[in-house]
């Protein structure tokens, strides 16, 4: 169609139009993110399963943000906007610097498939979901700090140990690599979503 | 409908226009110096080893509210921070359990969480968002980031709002909890999710359609009324900081 037309160009100019969808979209995936997350206060290993469940169903409104991306930058600035959010209610400064990867490498993924391919939307959800990483990061660089924390102290060994265990390198790597798989699997619900519902009310 | 403030420009003040403004930008902080030491707060005390930096921190949040005469928060904030330093250092010294040490992990939590909240409550009640969004354009910060910051905070609340209702929808078909959550998550999400995009989506139809008429697109620069100027107050918060900064590096280098 037309996009076959046009020239295959990056073009960052955003109407202001984007601008509020970015917004809005964004403000849409933190209150999901946010509402699945909150399992994650029933007990430790709840934190990873949690995650895993919100990466999927931030699939939806992050398939839906998509329907409304035309050009390059805009999931650059949803990626600055939700992790500095993110930043301000308390996760580690890295996750803004992992975010901005991510989204950039997502980016790259939609200019090849022209901002219209379904299939290279789906993995460019998967490669931006890859931000969770950076809230589990800590655990690896500061590793020793964060476990020798004075509240780990206070913990007793037993515990500590217990934890060290659980969030061990090994198992951290293979979170980093999940989030993929989830990414995967949410922007496959998020298109099966879109095409069940939105499609036929006209939201998209 | 619903009003909407993230507009790039204070050029068009409502009823409040009355009231003279400038004794008050005057005597408050600069929103850019705010948003500083927030900023500075929040990434001191949530990197690793951040817990030295949550008594400088309330002191700032302390002093913050009595300058502006909340007398509550300054009330409050000491009792909540030693409420949650109590359930995390005291109270697994008298009870050794695991179900205490997750208690006693969450309240650390939450000790760092008052402390920055401490800032950003007074950041919240005493710059307007035409202010802020005036102070970050004056402060460089591109347009695409403001502009968009601006509406997704303006919009969190009403996607709340509408979770806060499709949640109560939920349960009233006998839907919701966590058990069912983690028996069938892909179609709790759907349940979920779906209703809520689909109700937020018509707001934000409203909301964008306003935002839009209010000149939000517009090319030009808008112009302040009050243009963001740092003062004396601004010197005085920046010093106590730096000094608030020293002490706890020098006291964690002492321990």
């Amino acid at each position: 169609m037309t996009a076959e037309t046009m020239e295959h160009r990056i073009d960052v100019r955003m109407t202001p139009k984007d601008v509020i969808n970015i917004g809005i979209f964004a403000a849409l995936y933190i209150v999901t993110v946010g509402v699945f997350n909150l399992l994650e206060f029933i007990n430790p290993v709840m934190t990873l399963v949690s995650s895993a469940i919100s990466i999927v169903a931030a699939g939806v409104p992050f398939m839906l943000f998509l329907c409304k991306v035309r050009h390059g930058g805009m999931v650059t600035v949803f990626a600055v906007l939700v992790t500095g959010f993110m930043l301000l209610i308390g996760s580690p400064p890295v996750t803004l610097l992992v975010g901005v990867v991510a989204a950039l490498a997502a980016e790259a993924v939609l200019f090849v498939g022209q901002y219209r391919s379904r299939k290279l939307s789906v993995v460019a959800y998967a490669v931006f979901s890859t931000w969770f990483a950076g809230l589990m990061m800590p655990m690896l660089y500061a590793r020793a700090d964060f476990l020798s924390s004075p509240y780990m102290k206070e913990m007793g060994p037993e515990y500590v140990s217990e934890l060290d265990s659980l969030l061990s390198p090994a198992v951290l790597i293979g979170f980093d690599v999940s989030t993929l798989v989830f990414g995967l699997l949410g922007g496959l619900l998020g298109l099966r979503l879109l095409d069940k519902h939105f499609r036929k009310a006209g939201l998209v | 409908m619903t009003s909407i403030d993230p507009r790039p420009g204070t050029s068009v003040l409502p009823a409040r226009a009355s009231v003279p403004q400038r004794p008050l930008a005057r005597r408050t902080l600069d929103p850019r110096t705010a948003v500083v030491i927030l900023l500075a707060a929040s990434i001191t005390i949530m990197a690793p080893g951040g817990v030295w930096f949550v008594p400088a921190a309330l002191v700032v949040g302390l002093l913050l509210a009595l300058s502006e005469g909340a007398y509550r928060r300054a009330l409050g904030l000491p009792l909540a921070a030693g409420l949650a330093a109590a359930v995390t250092y005291l109270l697994p010294l008298a009870v050794r359990s695991p179900v205490v040490g997750l208690f006693a992990v969450m309240a650390g939590f939450t000790l760092r969480l008052v402390a920055v909240g401490g800032i950003a409550a007074h950041l919240i009640n005493t710059i307007s968002p035409p202010r802020l969004t005036a102070a970050l354009r004056a402060a460089r910060i591109p347009s695409v980031f403001t502009v968009s910051g601006a509406v997704m905070l303006r919009f969190v609340p009403t996607i709340v709002a509408e979770a806060q209702a499709v949640r109560d929808a939920m349960r009233l078909r006998g839907l919701g909890g966590v058990a069912a959550m983690l028996r069938h998550p892909v179609q709790s999400i759907e349940y979920f999710t779906v209703p809520l995009m689909a109700s937020s989506l018509r707001a934000a139809e409203d909301l964008s359609a306003s935002a839009l008429l209010r000149g939000l697109g517009s090319q030009t620069r808008p112009t302040a009324m009050h243009p963001p100027r740092f003062g004396l107050a601004d010197a005085v918060a920046g010093s106590v900081v730096m000094l608030l900064a020293a002490a706890t590096v020098l006291w964690r280098s002492a321990r």
